[in-house]
């Protein structure tokens, strides 16, 4: 009889198994790309945009994902057709140099372990992600890093203590 | 003048109570802003989309779609213009952001996104307005590189057409310093 009992529980745990897995993506394909600002000259306020498309092998759809950046956890955005997501962030007034972001998304399960994660002050990278995306932000920058009207008044300058130099030779 | 005093009272604490009395439902706030400080012809535009959730519940299948930016008048460089959310919890904001590149310069009119949701179990999907940015004027690319381009170029012409005016006047003065030297060493 215990062998039986033993046996209802493989199968009801292979069946739980079978049915969570509708829901929990398998082996995800991820096709990212994104966007950050680096023109400082339009603005001080930096955009960051990832972009994915998700495709798992066992074809769920409508995932709910969850990006962490920086410890900081953002709702991923479905778009209405396709398997399209979307997580989008800004920094605001402040400059935002040249980093790697490595973006981690997580399924629900796997928010919820890193809500509890931070409840019990436990370390937030034990909880694994689904899959993480690397974004390279350039940095904001303005171009140059000198501007133009600068290194003219350089070259002036220079002009003027070399003539200056010969004048005062000269007089003496 | 007292009793108008509790009167005002008694309807204010009778409208809390309508309040209480309802089921939680979610409210949405929908803000748009421009991340950009100059928006010009040619150069990107992020708009941000920020959302927040005042209500006392959890708001759910919220899409939000801005179909104001014509692909006549804007390239779309990343975003989505139609996103949606499965479920926006009380108390959190949510943030979107679609970078644009304006393809037209002049006075561009941002009018409100839509955002529609469903603020409670079986209820009716709610629609909601953001806020307008209203007219903004887009620099033309020629006006926005007279303003802030490096000028490399102008400075480089700048610097070749003084140097006839400063090396005429140095020729001429080394020619008479090296001829009074050698007269100097005669003598």
């Amino acid at each position: 009889k215990g062998k039986s009992i033993m046996a209802n529980l493989l199968v009801i745990s292979v069946l739980s198994l079978l049915i969570g897995s509708g829901f929990c993506c398998d082996q995800p394909s991820v096709d990212s790309s994104y966007y950050t600002s680096t023109n400082l000259k339009l603005g001080k306020n930096a955009a960051f945009v990832v972009e994915l498309t998700v495709k798992c092998k066992n074809n769920v759809q409508d995932l709910m994902l969850y990006a962490d950046v920086n410890g900081v956890q953002y709702p991923v955005t479905k778009s209405p057709e396709g398997n399209n997501y979307q997580v989008s962030w800004t920094a605001k007034n402040k400059k935002s140099p040249a980093a790697l972001f490595d973006v981690k998304f997580f399924d629900e399960s796997g928010y919820n372990a890193l809500k509890k994660a931070a409840r019990i002050n436990q370390d937030a990278n034990t909880v694994k992600p689904l899959f993480s995306v690397d974004v390279k932000h350039h940095g904001m920058s303005s171009g140059f890093w000198v501007s133009s009207e600068l290194i003219a008044l350089a070259v002036a300058s220079l002009i003027f203590y070399v003539v200056c130099n010969e004048r005062s030779a000269v007089i003496s | 003048r007292s009793i108008m005093k509790y009167c005002v009272l008694v309807l204010f604490l009778s409208c809390f109570c309508v309040v209480a009395s309802e089921e939680s439902s979610a409210k949405l706030i929908l803000t748009k802003n421009i991340l950009n400080s100059i928006i010009t012809q040619g150069n990107d535009l992020a708009i941000e989309y920020n959302m927040y959730n005042i209500g006392d519940g959890v708001a759910t299948d919220v899409e939000l779609a801005d179909s104001t930016l014509h692909d006549t008048d804007f390239e779309l460089i990343s975003g989505k213009m139609s996103v949606k959310w499965d479920r926006i919890q009380p108390g959190t904001n949510v943030t979107h952001v679609v970078v644009v590149r304006p393809l037209k310069s002049g006075a561009q009119n941002f009018t409100s996104a839509v955002v529609q949701y469903v603020a409670s179990e079986d209820s009716e999907p709610k629609f909601g307005f953001s806020s307008e940015i209203g007219e903004v004027e887009i620099l033309s690319l020629k006006e926005y590189n007279r303003l802030y381009a490096p000028h490399v170029v102008e400075w480089g012409m700048f610097g070749i057409w003084t140097i006839p005016s400063l090396l005429l006047p140095y020729m001429l003065y080394y020619n008479s310093k090296t001829k009074y030297t050698v007269k100097a060493k005669k003598n």
